[in-house]
C-alpha cells in the first residue's frame, strides 16, 4: 500500500507531491540543496 | 495528457511582483511602510527591492510564454505546469510576510498589552508571517478553492520544506549537535518508543483491527505522514485505515501548530526549551518547522532545535517498523511475511541524509571559515577591531552585577564575569556561553537585552551562513504557505471513530507528559 494509492487525485503523483514517490521528492529536494549550496559557496 | 494551462496567471503574479518592487522603490509607499514599521525600522524593504524584482521578471517572461504558446505532451510539460502554481504561493508568502503580519502587529500593539502578560496579542497568538501564511492558505484553499492553474505547483510545498530541512545542516556547529543530539535522543527514545507502545495498547483494548493498530502507533509515534506510509505495508494497513491515521495527524498537527507556540508563549519558554518540545509533542514534520517559525519568526534558532528532535525521531523510523513487523506477525498468523529490510530501505526519508551531509560539509569550515571568527571581533587592540564605543555602559555592568546570582551553571558564571570585568564578550566559547544565557531566559528582560547587545558587538557571521539563513527562511515560508493550501477540512474529517479516539488520547498525553519533561529537564541547557 502506497501514500498514492490512498490520496490520490491527480494523473501523476499524489495530492501532496508531483512526484511519483517520497524517494524520488527527497532525491529532488537534495539535488535542489546541492545546488543552492554549491551558488552559496561560490558566489559569496 | 497537457498540463500546463494556457492562462495570464503567472504573467499577471509577475505584474503584481514587478509592482510592489517598483512602488517600494520608488518611494511611493514610504508612507504606508513608516505605518507598517510602527516607530521601528521597517526590516523588509531590502526584500522588496530585490525579490519582488527578480521573481517579478522572471514571472512575466515565462507567464507571457505560458499565456501565448501551446504547450506540447511531456516531461518538460508536466513540471512546467507547477511554476504558476508555486509562484502563487511566493506571492501569498510575500505579501502576508511583508504588508499581513505587519499590518497585523500594528493592529494588536494598539490594542494595548494583554493583561497580566505583559505580551502583545499578536505575540502571544504567534500571528506571525508563518502562521498567517498558513491561515492564508488554509482560507484559500477551503473557501475559494485553489485554481487549476496553480493545483500542480501546490503540491511543491513539501519539496521546499525538504530542501529547507536540508539546507539548515549548515547551520549547526559539531558541539550544538552534539549537546542537543544527547538529549534529544533520550527524549525522543522515550517518547517515541512510549506512544507506539500506548497506542498499540489502545487499540488491543478498544478491539480495532491490527492493522488499523499498528499503521496509527506509527504515525502517532514517530514522523506523522512519513511514518504511515513506511509501517501500512509491514502491518498490511487498509485504504481507510491509512485515511484515518492520516486525518487524525493532520487533525493534531493543525491543533498543534496553532495551540504549541501560544502555550509556549505564556510559560514563557526559552527557544531550546520550545524547539525541544515542539519536535517532540507535535506528530508531523511540517507542523513541528511551523509551530517553531511561529514561536520565533525573527530567528531559527528554536527551528534549530526542533528540527534536530524530529530528525532524530525519524531516524528511530527503522526501529518502529521492525517493531511493528514483529508485532503484526506475532498476532496475525496468516499474515503474509514482508521483507522488513527492503521496506525500510524502501521508504527511509533520504533527506535526513541531506541534512547530514550538509552538515558534514559545514563542519569542515567550507561555509564559515575559522578565520572569519579569530582575532578580528573578540582581540583588545584596535589592529584586531576593538572598538571603545561597544563597550557595555556603567549602567548596564551594574544591572549584570545585580542579577549575576541567579545563573547557576559555573560556566556562565564565569562567562558573565568575564563579560562584567572587560565589559566586553572576550572570546569565541564566552560568546557562545553567553548566548546560552540568553536563550535559558534566566535573567530578567533588561539583563538579557544587554547580554544580546554584547553579543551583537563580536557577533560576525560568515556571508554564506547569512544566506543560507536567508535562503532557509524562504523555503519554509513558501513550505508552510503551502501546506496551508493542502489542509482541507475534508481530509481532517478523515479521521473518526476510535482511531481519532486513540489518536487524541496518545497525542494529547504525548504533548503534555513532554511539557513537563520539558520544562523539567531544560531549565538551562545550552
Amino acid at each position: 500500500m502506497s501514500e498514492e494509492d490512498e490520496v490520490t487525485t491527480f494523473e501523476r503523483g499524489s495530492a501532496l507531491s508531483i512526484f511519483t514517490s517520497d524517494r524520488r521528492e527527497d532525491y529532488m529536494a537534495l539535488t535542489f540543496a546541492l545546488i543552492i549550496a554549491f551558488w552559496v559557496y561560490v558566489a559569496y | 495528457m497537457v498540463y500546463t494551462k494556457k492562462s495570464p496567471a503567472l504573467f499577471i503574479i509577475g505584474l503584481i511582483m514587478l509592482a510592489m518592487w517598483y512602488f517600494a522603490s520608488s518611494g511611493m509607499m514610504d508612507g504606508y511602510i513608516e505605518h507598517l514599521a510602527a516607530g521601528k525600522k521597517y526590516k523588509y524593504l531590502g526584500e522588496i527591492t530585490t525579490l519582488a524584482l527578480y521573481f517579478g521578471i522572471i514571472n512575466v517572461l515565462i507567464g507571457a510564454l505560458q499565456w501565448f504558446t501551446t504547450p506540447k505532451q511531456g516531461e518538460w510539460d508536466y513540471y512546467s505546469s507547477t511554476i504558476a502554481g508555486a509562484m502563487f504561493i511566493l506571492l501569498v508568502a510575500m505579501l502576508v510576510r511583508w504588508f499581513v503580519a505587519p499590518e497585523v502587529a500594528w493592529l494588536s500593539i494598539q490594542m494595548g498589552k494583554v493583561g497580566e502578560t505583559g505580551k502583545y496579542i499578536h505575540k502571544l497568538l504567534g500571528l506571525n508571517y508563518i502562521v498567517l501564511g498558513i491561515v492564508a492558505g488554509i482560507i484559500i484553499v477551503n473557501w475559494f478553492h485553489i485554481p487549476a492553474w496553480a493545483e500542480n505547483g501546490v503540491r511543491l510545498s513539501r519539496l521546499g520544506l525538504k530542501t529547507g530541512v536540508i539546507l539548515l545542516g549548515t547551520l549547526y556547529s559539531a558541539a550544538e549537535l552534539a549537546n542537543l543530539g544527547g538529549l534529544s535522543i533520550v527524549m525522543i527514545g522515550f517518547f517515541v518508543l512510549g506512544s507506539v507502545w500506548m497506542t498499540l495498547w489502545m487499540g488491543t483494548l478498544m478491539k480495532i483491527p491490527n492493522s488499523m493498530g499498528g499503521v496509527l502507533s506509527a504515525g502517532m509515534g514517530v514522523c506523522g505522514v512519513s511514518a504511515t506510509v513506511a509501517a501500512a505495508p509491514v502491518v498490511q494497513a487498509k485504504s481507510v485505515e491509512i485515511a484515518y491515521t492520516i486525518g487524525t495527524i493532520l487533525l493534531w498537527g493543525v491543533a498543534s501548530l496553532f495551540v504549541f507556540p501560544v502555550v509556549g508563549q505564556l510559560l514563557d519558554m526559552s527557544y531550546v526549551q520550545f524547539g525541544a518540545w515542539a519536535g517532540t509533542g507535535i506528530l508531523n514534520s511540517a507542523q513541528v518547522a511551523g509551530a517553531a517559525l511561529a514561536f520565533q519568526p525573527d530567528g531559527i534558532e528554536t527551528l534549530k532545535v526542533a528540527e534536530i528532535f524530529n530528525i532524530t525521531r525519524v531516524l528511530v523510523l527503522p526501529i518502529i517498523v521492525i517493531w511493528l513487523a514483529m508485532w503484526y506477525v506475532k498476532r496475525e498468523e496468516h499474515a503474509t511475511k514482508v521483507n522488513v529490510t527492503e521496506v525500510m530501505i524502501q521508504k527511509f526519508p533520504v533527506f535526513v541524509l541531506g541534512f547530514l551531509l550538509l552538515f558534514a560539509l559545514s563542519t569542515t569550515g567550507v561555509f564559515a571559515p575559522a578565520k572569519h571568527y579569530k582575532g578580528k571581533f573578540f582581540g583588545n587592540t584596535v589592529e584586531t577591531g576593538f572598538k571603545e564605543k561597544k563597550l557595555l555602559k556603567d549602567d548596564q555592568i551594574e544591572i549584570l552585577k545585580s542579577e549575576a546570582s541567579k545563573i547557576q551553571r559555573a560556566d556562565r558564571q564565569e562567562a558573565v564575569s568575564r563579560l562584567i570585568e572587560n565589559r566586553k564578550i572576550m572570546s569565541e566559547a564566552d560568546d557562545a556561553v553567553v548566548r546560552g544565557v540568553v536563550n535559558a531566559k534566566v535573567l530578567s528582560k533588561k539583563a538579557g537585552k544587554i547580554l544580546k547587545k554584547a553579543h551583537k558587538a563580536v557577533r560576525h557571521q560568515s556571508k554564506k551562513i547569512k544566506m543560507f539563513r536567508k535562503w532557509i527562511t524562504w523555503l519554509f515560508a513558501f513550505g508552510l504557505t503551502g501546506l496551508g493550501m493542502q489542509i482541507t477540512f475534508s481530509s481532517m474529517k478523515q479521521a473518526g471513530g476510535q482511531p481519532a479516539l486513540i489518536g487524541s488520547v496518545v497525542g494529547f498525553t504525548k504533548a503534555a507528559l513532554s511539557l513537563i519533561v520539558v520544562l523539567w529537564l531544560i531549565s538551562e541547557t545550552i
